[in-house]
């Protein structure tokens, strides 16, 4: 799973948001911020904590952002990209 | 006709019930209706607009219940499409519980289709799992060993392409066999906290129907505060409580509360699918370099607008032949009708006026809709719906609308029947509401004959034809100008649904079936006959009745008398009789025009608008508007042949008519403070057009939101609106007055 990734030799340790990934980057996903039922909606859709996600592009108006997960293209708000934190990527 | 429609889900039938299960996007509705042919059922479930699909599987001599159920991703109950699968399955609200689950699974995604199945092994319903897009799955180098996934699974897979019917007659005997000799889905192993969790609740907490909690349905509790179980417990603080102390024990061993469920389901998938699924090197994405194109910044806004306008301009212009064909077709049923009903004028005006004119008026939306929806389906089908919201969502995620409102605002621009219809892509029922209640505010185009009769009347000849464009083109803004900072208002202060969040998974490029495409077609043509035009039938025979009774004889006899005392004026006696017996002759023409408006000044209608005129005083109206814009409430294309017969006109006139035209402009206050001075002032003018604009003058935009809502959200969208156009007239009136 990771293989599909050439950055992971570049995950730091430090902790930042889905939302503030640059188009190209890649990160894994650490945990989701809130235990509120948005939580549990991004996590059936696949975004749990040791899985690697990569921004493919932003929206032309700049939101939403799409990413890709578990080789799957996934479009979400900024706003939700927020609650989701990451660790490493470039 | 409901008895019927309940009957699969309600009564236990002789026949079993099997429902089709799985995520949005997996082919579950191309398989469906693969199976069932055109034996289906489409009803709404009681209470909430989530379509419930039933039909009949016929395999050998036995005949199956087939239900397909909403797409979702799990069973975490966020919108209506979401609590009705949660319903059906846990046998709540007095639904059938199915006797056998076919899960249909997209092969390329195998992973996440399969946290459905992992949270529904739960319910010890038999299943049965399809994995559907083989093909597709095989062309990015996806192999799946199906015997060793049923294995681990507990329960039979059968394989399937449903786009070309491939596996079709193995699927129909693997349902048949597994109803026979049912298997159920093994069980997944929960760590201890969440068992724990589990017995607290079941212990403290009674569901709706006062019996303990299964254990299904103590997961749901857990996980899901929204659940519909949750709903059905009554002892809202003892429910919160217990879950509470549920939550800290699962924080304490170190999972967060909120996504442990599916980080729990997928940590068994990914051991569970461990040697089933082979993955030969990188999945090759073959829409990656598609999505660079038509998502790209300035080629994908492009080709955005582009595709926009084909639509747009396909309802607008391409539908506009057909929709002549049908006036046509309704002049002609009536022309034809007409002389064998002429021994009773009131029957004869009924059929005619009343019930054919209705019934082509139900028709007449019938060629925009199906254009619409064969472009949305192709849209979803090929799979650039999805990209066309992400473009354009930001433009409308500021007033709680979302990138899928695009495609229902832009059809209402030239109607908003199809445009509240196609509202059924929105799966947030939030942004859904909002859409529907905003797509009348789009200035559809039977608001274009109003303000060209106006603006070539009035504006043109005075400022020219540079200010006349510019207006008629600001009166196509003035509705979503106002629409939108409304949305706004509504989703910020009044409703009190939660908002969700705006989440799409781009599917693959595919190629669309045209048999899918026109299923899709004549599912929607036919609801839309079936269901909302019995409605509009009955609107447009109300408005007739209050048009054309009490039609008391005596007011003809006045009218021709008065008329004759003119006539003798100008005109000999042997003149006035001659021209009398002739149907033909200007005279008797101007004198049945005269008739007609007398006939509908004395209606009840007619009287009705002379009562309120005072209400629309403030906006200048004078009784002949007021009437004009009442009569117009069924449909509002109609003002211009309504005010061709109060103006004693004859019904026959058009936007362009020049006779109309010149009677507007030299019409006068007859009596009042205002006596002598001209009615359509420029303040007035502008009123009516933006009246127009606002106004919801269309009695087929209510009984469809009626039908995609509810009577209430409908009458809130008819109110609110027309008030709101009354407000809009007055103000430019007042305004204009003073400057």
């Amino acid at each position: 799973m990771l293989g599909e990734f050439e950055s992971q030799n570049e995950i730091a340790a430090c902790t930042r948001t889905l939302d503030s990934l640059k188009v190209g980057d890649c990160a894994e996903i650490e945990s989701i911020a809130t235990d509120c039922d948005r939580a549990n909606r991004m996590a059936s859709l696949g975004f749990i904590p040791g899985r690697m996600v990569r921004v493919t592009r932003f929206a032309p108006l700049g939101d939403p952002i799409s990413v890709q997960l578990e080789g799957q293209e996934i479009s979400l708000r900024r706003a939700e990209a927020r609650i989701i934190r990451v660790k490493g990527g470039a | 006709m409901n008895a019927l429609a309940e009957s699969p889900l309600k009564k236990t039938t002789a026949r079993p019930l099997v429902a089709l299960v799985g995520n949005p996007n997996t082919g579950k509705s191309t398989l469906f209706n693969r199976l069932t042919g055109l034996r289906q059922h489409i009803a709404n479930y009681p209470g909430i607009t989530v379509e419930k699909k039933t039909g009949l599987l016929r395999v050998g001599g036995s005949s199956i219940d087939l239900l397909d159920l909403p797409g979702c991703y799990s069973l975490t109950a966020v919108s209506n499409d979401e609590r009705v699968v949660m319903d059906v399955l846990g046998g709540r609200r007095g639904f059938q519980k199915p006797d056998l689950l076919v899960f249909i699974l997209d092969a390329t995604n195998l992973k996440r289709n399969l946290l459905l199945v992992s949270q529904c092994s739960e319910l010890g319903i038999p299943a049965l799992i399809v994995l559907n897009q083989c093909d597709a799955a095989k062309r990015n180098g996806i192999r799946i060993d199906a015997d060793l996934l049923s294995k681990r699974l507990g329960v039979p897979v059968v394989k399937t392409v449903a786009t070309r019917g491939q596996g079709l007659s193995e699927l129909k005997d693997a349902i048949v066999s597994a109803l026979e000799s049912p298997s159920v889905l093994s069980r997944i192993p929960w760590p201890e906290c969440i068992t724990e969790g589990c017995g607290l609740l079941r212990a403290g907490l009674q569901n709706s129907e006062s019996s303990e909690l299964s254990q299904a349905e103590a997961l749901r509790v857990l996980f899901d505060s929204d659940s519909v179980f949750a709903c059905g417990v009554s002892d809202k603080l003892c429910l919160k409580k217990l879950v509470d102390s549920a939550h800290r024990s699962i924080r304490d061993s170190g999972l967060n509360p909120g996504s442990a469920e599916a980080v729990i389901h997928y940590r068994h998938l990914d051991s569970l699918l461990e040697g089933v699924v082979e993955a030969n090197g990188p999945i090759a994405r073959s829409h990656d370099s598609i999505d660079a194109l038509l998502l790209n910044r300035v080629w994908g806004t492009l080709i955005f607008l582009s595709v926009m306008y084909v639509v747009f301009q396909s309802l607008y212009s391409w539908s506009a032949p057909l929709m002549d064909l049908i006036d046509l077709g309704t002049s002609a049923a009536q022309d034809f009708i007409s002389p064998f009903l002429s021994s009773s004028p009131a029957l004869q005006s009924l059929v005619c006026d009343g019930i054919i004119a209705g019934v082509g008026g139900v028709l007449i939306f019938l060629p925009q809709i199906l254009i619409l929806f064969f472009f949305i389906a192709l849209l979803e089908d090929t799979g650039y719906m999805a990209r066309a919201a992400f473009l354009v969502d930001k433009l409308f995620s500021w007033c709680g609308l979302n990138g899928r409102s695009f495609v229902p605002l832009l059809s209402s621009y030239a109607c908003a029947i199809p445009g509240v219809m196609a509202t059924r892509t929105l799966s947030d029922p939030k942004a859904r509401l909002t859409t529907i209640l905003m797509a009348p505010f789009m200035s559809c185009s039977a608001r274009l004959p109003v303000y060209i009769l106006l603006i070539g009347t009035f504006i043109e000849p005075l400022y020219g034809p540079l200010v006349a464009g510019a207006v008629l083109f600001a009166m196509h803004f003035v509705g979503l100008a106002l629409a939108l900072p409304l949305a706004w208002l509504l989703n910020t202060f009044f409703l009190k649904i939660k908002t969700q969040p705006f989440i799409l998974e781009m599917p693959d490029y595919r190629v669309p079936t045209l048999r899918n495409i026109f299923h899709r077609m004549w599912e929607r043509g036919r609801e839309f006959v079936l269901r909302a035009g019995t409605v509009i039938l009955a609107f447009s025979i109300l408005i007739w009745s209050l048009l054309y009774f009490p039609r008391d004889p005596s007011v003809e006899e006045q009218t021709t008398q008065s008329f004759l005392r003119e006539a003798a004026a100008n005109h000999s006696e042997v003149e006035i009789q001659d021209a009398l017996k002739n149907p033909t002759s200007e005279l008797n023409q101007v004198l049945t025009h005269r008739i007609d408006s007398a006939y509908i000044e004395q209606s009840y209608l007619g009287r009705f608008g002379k009562a309120v005129q005072p209400v629309f005083d403030p906006a200048g109206f004078d009784w002949k508007i007021t009437v004009g814009v009442l009569s117009s409430f069924p449909a509002r294309e109609v003002i211009i042949a309504t005010m061709g017969i109060i103006y004693n006109l004859g019904a026959d006139v058009d936007e362009g008519s020049d006779d109309l035209r010149s009677v507007l402009q030299n019409e006068k206050w007859t009596s009042g403070p205002r006596k002598g001075e001209p009615v359509f002032t420029l303040p007035v003018v502008l009123g009516i057009m933006v009246f127009f604009a606002l106004c919801m003058q269309c009695g087929a935009t209510v009984a469809i939101i009626a039908r995609e809502l509810n009577w209430r959200w409908a009458a809130f969208s008819f109110f609110g609106m027309t008030g709101l156009a009354w407000l809009g007239a007055v103000l430019i009136y007042q305004i204009g007055r003073l400057i």
